[in-house]
């Protein structure tokens, strides 16, 4: 086990070594140089004169080899000498936390995704549990009583829930419990943000009495975004737990559980759900990067200020050491979540050995 | 007798037999009610995405001039307005905020987001297979260094890269534009699923005896693949590919939508969602009818992929 585990460590490092080579690149492979798109914006407010742009390239230190920039970004310039005397030793490096400054916001990156991060985390953690809660029952129900029209009903649900684009369900959510509710004088659902500034009549938050800005209020504007982003896993999970659980009940010592005379809903929720859950486990972890990913859409659905929100405006606004920010974060998710859910595999199902 | 008439024999004897084995796999299929209903969903998708657009008498790009664009923006649903001319102009699903026909813009928008989706969905079947049994049948370093790659491949965030790529791209540079970048990134990402599953296929069929049979009668590696190897593994290959239409359909539609996708003035499925954003408000029904059409499509491929893995061969499970 120790010996799998630095070895596999040693995998993640460089692994991780290689994609922020690939992730820097992008400042280099920007066709034109890193402030070509910069230059492209005309709005009167984005506007940036050629010095200010011969200014940024100097503090990016783009006159040093591509090596040497590198290496500055990934581990900062204090540790080197006098390397660029803009920089004069200040810059920390992304191992320490220094993702450089936003072009356009004159603000440092890490500031930025310490304001967004734990909005994502929030909707993201929301998302998963509700996807497990909804899953599981949906999952044994649909296995325990197979070929049944419950089980007929959950299982078409499924495809709907993989089939549909979930950014248009969270628009469909914003027309539906947004402006309807509204009109037919319901309580409605706020659409946007993190949490509101005043609170609307006839918001849900007036009818429950919840003043603004408060845990509940921001609970309330996850309900959507929340729905919105969990929508396929529950749909994959559901249909993974029946599958799984479907194998378990055709075991012998389910067999031997029912014979010895304990009740199906011991035998069920005792003997089968705890084996055919063990895999799940493995399944979610696996998937945590693919909702971080998926989060960009529901984000920008619901105007949310998360992660995927900032690597979009990054984007579009060709502010790339912000995108970079998001990029090194995902990568490191994707190789954590990866050695996670493989070694997860292990521990929960002892029979498979680590090779 | 002559080996043409031999030749001829075979086939009359092999022709009944194979009928039936289409109408096996028709009667397999047709118990699935929800795949048939999907199918016929599909073609009247198809209808209204590849026939609608020569049925319309507006054109899905063009923008009316002079004084009608003032007229013709946003119209609602069975709105008219009269023309310069003096025609009058009904538009049975409105217009959109230039003034075009938002029907015409649906069907256009159809054959765009279908048509990329039939053509990644081809060539990177086509490329997986021929990978995949290139990779099972000869093993050793190919193998392992195919499936390096496929498991490197598979473990990469899809959307952030797609996003991240698309904007590095120099768009006006490539002929075809957003929808051959589009494809591109499709084709690059959607190999390794059927190059998995053909590389397993072909494993177990490389150790059965028809393959040493044929090796014996000295048939070369190339002649085992094409005529042994692929047609054998094309069942779980075909259900897979109408499983994965659906996703690339509401991929395209994602990326559009977040102005990444198809880009305008060409329509898509997506690129609709994206442009009636702010619609939700005053007209919700132009965010309504993309999104649906994208969920049928979608919907339908799931479940004629679902039947198509019974008829095909009740004991796949993929």
């Amino acid at each position: 086990m120790t010996g799998y585990l630095i070895r596999r460590g040693i995998q993640m490092v460089i692994v991780l070594l290689i994609s922020s080579i690939a992730i820097y690149s992008l400042l280099l492979a920007a066709p034109g140089g890193p402030f070509s798109g910069l230059k492209q914006l005309t709005g009167s407010k984005d506007r940036v004169s050629d010095a200010q742009i011969a200014n940024m390239e100097r503090l990016l230190g783009l006159h040093l080899p591509p090596q040497m920039q590198y290496l500055a970004w990934l581990a900062g310039d204090d540790w080197m000498g006098s390397l660029n005397k803009d920089w004069e030793g200040h810059r920390k490096g992304v191992l320490r936390g220094d993702f450089g400054k936003s072009f356009k916001q004159n603000r440092p990156v890490i500031t930025l995704i310490e304001e967004r991060l734990p909005n994502t985390i929030k909707l993201m953690a929301a998302s998963g549990l509700l996807a497990i809660l909804v899953a599981v029952p949906i999952g044994v129900f649909s296995a325990v009583r197979q070929y049944s029209k419950l089980d007929y009903t959950f299982t078409f649900a499924t495809f709907v829930g993989i089939a549909i684009p979930n950014f248009w369900f969270g628009l469909m959510m914003i027309i539906i419990f947004g402006n309807l509710f509204k009109s037919w004088g319901l309580p409605f659902l706020p659409t946007g943000g993190t949490e509101s500034v005043r609170i609307r009549p006839g918001s849900l938050q007036a009818v429950l009495g919840v003043s603004p800005g408060t845990a509940p209020d921001q609970l309330i504007h996850l309900i959507l975004p929340t729905l919105t982003l969990s929508l396929s896993s529950m749909a994959g999970w559901g249909r993974f737990v029946r599958a799984s659980m479907l194998e378990v009940l055709r075991q012998d010592y389910v067999r031997t559980a029912r014979a010895k005379g304990l009740t199906e809903r011991v035998v069920v929720a005792k003997h089968a759900l705890r084996n055919a859950l063990i895999p799940l486990v493995t399944i979610v972890t696996f998937e945590l990067p693919a909702m971080f990913g998926g989060a960009i859409l529901t984000e920008t659905v619901f105007s949310y200020p998360g992660m995927g929100r900032l690597y979009i405006q990054g984007l579009l606004g060709f502010d790339y050491p912000v995108a970079q920010g998001f990029l090194v974060i995902t990568a490191v998710l994707v190789v954590v979540a990866t050695l996670m859910s493989d070694v997860l595999y292990t521990v929960v199902d002892p029979r498979i050995r680590f090779s | 007798m002559s080996i043409a008439d031999l030749s001829f024999q075979a086939e009359q004897l092999a022709a009944p037999d194979e009928e039936s084995q289409a109408a096996l796999i028709w009667r397999r299929f047709r118990r699935h009610k929800l795949a048939v209903i999907g199918l016929i969903i599909t073609i009247l998708l198809g209808l209204f995405s590849y026939v609608g657009p020569f049925v319309t008498p507006y054109d899905s790009t063009r923008i009316p001039s002079g004084p009608d664009y003032a007229k013709a923006r946003e119209l609602g649903r069975g709105e008219c307005y009269v023309d310069q001319g003096g025609v009058e102009r009904c538009h049975i699903l409105g217009t959109d905020k230039s003034g075009r026909d938002y029907l015409t813009r649906l069907m256009e928008g159809g054959r765009v987001s279908l048509s990329l989706a039939l053509i990644v969905t081809i060539v990177s079947q086509i490329l997986g297979t021929i990978i995949g049994s290139i990779s099972g049948y000869f093993g050793g370093w190919i193998d392992s260094l195919i499936m390096r790659i496929v498991d490197f491949i598979l473990t990469l965030p899809t959307l952030p890269i797609f996003l991240v790529i698309y904007t590095l791209i120099p768009m006006n540079e490539i002929p075809g534009g957003s929808i051959t970048v589009l494809a591109f990134l499709f084709i690059i990402f959607g190999w390794v699923g059927s190059s998995r599953l053909v590389r397993g296929m072909v494993l177990s069929l490389r150790s059965q005896e028809f393959t040493d049979a044929s090796r014996a009668v000295g048939a070369s590696n190339t002649r085992i693949i094409v005529r042994h190897m692929i047609p054998n593994s094309l069942a779980p290959v075909l259900v897979a590919a109408t499983l994965g239409i659906g996703g690339i359909v509401v991929g395209e539609a994602g990326l559009s939508f977040l102005g990444f996708g198809v880009q305008p003035p060409d329509p898509s499925w997506g690129n609709l969602l994206q442009d009636t954003q702010s619609d939700i408000m005053t007209a919700p029904f132009r965010v309504f009818y993309p999104g649906m059409l994208i969920f049928l499509i979608s919907l339908s491929a799931n479940f004629i992929g679902d039947a198509l893995r019974d008829a095909l061969d009740p004991r796949l499970k993929l």
